[in-house]
């Protein structure tokens, strides 16, 4: 019955479906052609997000991910377009983001000839990925889907990459579909925690007089960010974040210190070297939130809960691993956690809070003498008037430290931004996948002129589909936390962090996106307003204060204790 | 911490691009890779990877760590040499001198359990297995006589002081 046959490209769309995909980012090119040309056919099933540049393609799929929960999908042809997606995957392996990438690749007899635009794309991405495979026959592609997608899913989520060989799109196969079952080869998927454990936590918990949950990005992953909450509400346990954890507890919750790190807020990082119990759920002490490993809470025992094995003891030793998921282990600690007053801790937490919250008053929030506008306020200002279950998208540098500490947050997975790579120009890219997974959401974004240039041509993507992105850039001409780099520990020797801009609001203008350029404090409030009533694309450039740094912060190779404040 | 002979061994699919993936794991911390075998394991479809590196007790951990996180490969731990039964076997390439010094010709085949593999005008092709030491001593030993042509050594073969039982559970 040769009829009954469709074509690999064929296979692999409706594959895509039975996976749930409803959104993909991509961007053609001539290997990939045949199955370009079958999405023609699946255009109502499937969206497909043409993007100006396949790095924004896979940056897209990252935020789509990151404000769904569900893997991201992106489409490249070989060669160029998949080298293109590197850095989005590494990106994604660092931040355990789950993508699916689908690169083309030449035919399988061409395979090793130096063919047109052949690239070795599964060497190339072997350290970056958490699985990934070369389908070079048709009758692979249903199994192969459904395995990339488990594991993009399962455990600790992270990229997969299938490289789909041209013959293999081609092709002609019989269609059927089985679910994934992973093989239980390496025993139980995650072994039970011994109750021993759970009882040591709970006691452990109970018994301290200070102790500290940390809520990474983790939580947020296993869906357990109300869990984390009651846990905290039942034992009475401030709760701080990791950077990527921000937005699994509500800012305005009274026992939230903000989050931790090199430009965490001074709560956090104080209250994690007084704390004499860490409680860490879903995050891996990233050098950044540490600060130098021998300083790091000096006086804390650590329970580290986390799905991936390889986390325990690889920065910071741990005194309890619970190895599973966070909704899972919390679940199992909860019914033994008493409520404890802790008045002296809940105390201490109160009177750094308005030591921290004083700072940035007077740093930051109150109109300057110049006239000039602080990234802070305007981030403030965003907050204030901005419906509290936005989605706020950051790009890296001074723009997404001043984001994430003045962003305010009332639902999980309301924080999207580039935490373990720091990859400049995700932002915007990002704020697609975000729009275009959360339709019914606000997406705002706070980008740097450094970051926004380095995907501008995104802005084509937002004409095209009239995404209604909030972007904001806050533009200081300079590469902004390089340049703070610069002042603080090189001697303000500013080398090649001056940028000279172009107007971006008139740039904006060329794509059709309404835009408006504030030079002056008094139009911000109303400019802001509006850009938050405003139904499609809009752009704010914001000429903010020229040379300012974000602090308190944490110096390389200091410990948290030695942040410097000004 | 002091950087000794670690030997990983690891129980894979055998499938494209697993060994590229665990040898990554050494070349992202700049570890140069001693020696690397891989055969086929006592179960069908399963290989047996072996590699030996001197490194600190906290990278091999963190190597381990990370290779058991991999989906192709199915148990993965380290060793020191002596925690297992751990051979090599190499092919000495000799002068046909060789056999006109009796005393060591015979040394060779009855003390060293060596063999004799081939014999011609030009050449004698001899092989022995035994832990790298021995192995090393032969090769020198030769040198010194220069009888040595040529050699060449098989990577490393080792096997767990471990029940068959207690294995298969962590593979099967």
């Amino acid at each position: 019955m040769e009829n009954s046959k469709i074509t690999g490209a064929e296979a692999m769309l409706i594959s895509l479906q039975k996976e749930g995909v409803d959104t993909i980012f991509g961007y053609p090119g001539g290997t990939i052609m045949p199955l370009y040309d079958k999405l023609f056919d699946y255009q109502q099933q499937i969206r497909h997000i043409l993007v100006r540049h396949e790095q924004g393609a896979v940056h897209a799929a990252q935020g789509y991910s990151r404000a769904t929960g569900k893997p991201g999908v992106c489409f490249a042809t070989a060669g160029p377009g998949a080298t293109n997606l590197v850095t989005g995957i590494a990106d994604a392996m660092m931040d355990s983001t789950p993508l699916v990438c689908i690169t083309a690749q030449v035919g399988y007899d061409k395979l090793g000839s130096n063919f047109f635009q052949e690239a070795d794309t599964i060497s190339i991405t072997i350290p970056l990925t958490k699985w990934s495979y070369q389908i070079t026959s048709a009758s692979e592609i249903t199994t192969i889907m459904s395995k990339a997608f488990y594991i993009a899913r399962s455990g600790r989520p992270g990229p997969v990459l299938i490289s789909f060989t041209k013959n293999a799109q081609t092709e002609l196969t019989r269609f059927s579909y089985t679910p994934y079952k992973p093989q239980q080869i390496k025993g139980k998927m995650l072994p039970e925690i011994p109750s021993v454990s759970i009882s040591e936590a709970v006691n452990m918990i109970n018994n301290s007089l200070m102790p500290l949950i940390i809520s990474g990005q983790g939580v947020l992953i296993s869906g357990a960010s109300d869990k984390c909450m009651e846990l905290s509400q039942k034992g009475n346990i401030p709760i701080i974040t990791t950077l990527l954890g921000i937005s699994s507890v509500p800012t305005n919750y009274i026992l939230h210190g903000g989050f931790a790190g090199m430009h965490g807020s001074l709560t956090a990082n104080h209250m994690i070297q007084k704390s004499d119990l860490l409680i860490a759920i879903g995050m891996r002490f990233s050098d950044r939130f540490t600060g130098e490993i021998p300083g790091f809470a000096p006086n804390a025992k650590i329970i580290h809960i986390d799905i991936d094995k390889a986390e325990f003891d690889k920065c910071v030793k741990c005194d309890l691993k619970l190895h599973g998921d966070a909704l899972q282990t919390i679940k199992l600690i909860m019914p033994g956690i008493k409520y404890r007053k802790r008045e002296e801790w809940i105390r201490y937490m109160n009177q750094v809070k308005i030591e921290d919250r004083n700072m940035i008053e007077s740093m930051y929030l109150k109109e300057k003498k110049s006239g000039s506008i602080s990234m802070a306020k305007v981030v403030e200002s965003v907050a204030e008037w901005c419906c509290n279950d936005s989605i706020i998208v950051t790009d890296v540098g001074q723009n997404q430290m001043f984001a994430a500490r003045f962003s305010k947050f009332s639902n999980p997975r309301n924080f999207i931004t580039s935490g373990g790579l720091g990859t400049m120009g995700f932002g915007l890219p990002a704020a697609i996948g975000a729009i275009c997974g959360k339709k019914e959401k606000d997406v705002i974004i706070f980008t740097g002129d450094g970051g926004f240039q380095m995907s501008i041509h995104e802005l084509g993507t937002i004409m095209k589909y009239n995404l209604p992105v909030k972007i904001v850039v806050l533009n200081n001409s300079f590469l902004g936390m390089v340049r703070q780099w610069q002042e603080l520990f090189f001697e303000k020797r500013y080398s090649f962090t001056e940028m000279d801009n172009p107007d971006f609001s008139k740039i904006a203008q060329a794509y059709g996106i309404l835009s408006y350029k504030i030079m002056n404090f008094n139009d911000l409030e109303s400019k802001i307003k509006e850009m938050i009533s405003h139904k499609g694309p809009i752009l704010l450039e914001i000429d903010v204060t020229k040379e300012e740094n974000i602090f308190p912060m944490v110096p390389a190779g200091k410990s948290l204790d030695e942040l410097i404040t000004q | 911490m002091e950087n000794k002979e670690f030997i990983v061994l690891a129980f894979v699919n055998n499938q494209i691009s697993v060994l590229n993936r665990i040898t990554s794991a050494y070349l992202k911390r700049h570890i140069n890779i001693e020696s690397l075998n891989v055969s086929e394991s006592y179960i069908k479809g399963i290989s047996t990877v072996v590699i030996s590196a001197i490194i600190s007790e906290e990278t091999v951990e963190r190597i381990v760590n990370q290779l058991n996180n991999n989906i192709d490969i199915l148990n993965v731990n380290y060793f020191l040499q002596d925690e297992l039964i751990y051979k090599e076997m190499a092919l000495y390439k000799i002068s046909p001198d060789f056999i006109k010094d009796s005393l060591f010709f015979n040394h060779f085949l009855n003390r060293l359990n060596g063999k004799i593999i081939e014999i011609s005008n030009e050449y004698i092709i001899a092989e022995k297995s035994g832990s790298k030491a021995e192995l090393d001593a032969l090769k020198q030993s030769l040198e010194r006589k220069n009888l040595l042509i040529s050699y060449a050594r098989s990577g490393n073969v080792v096997l767990q002081r471990e029940p068959v039982e207690s294995l298969l559970r962590k593979v099967s």
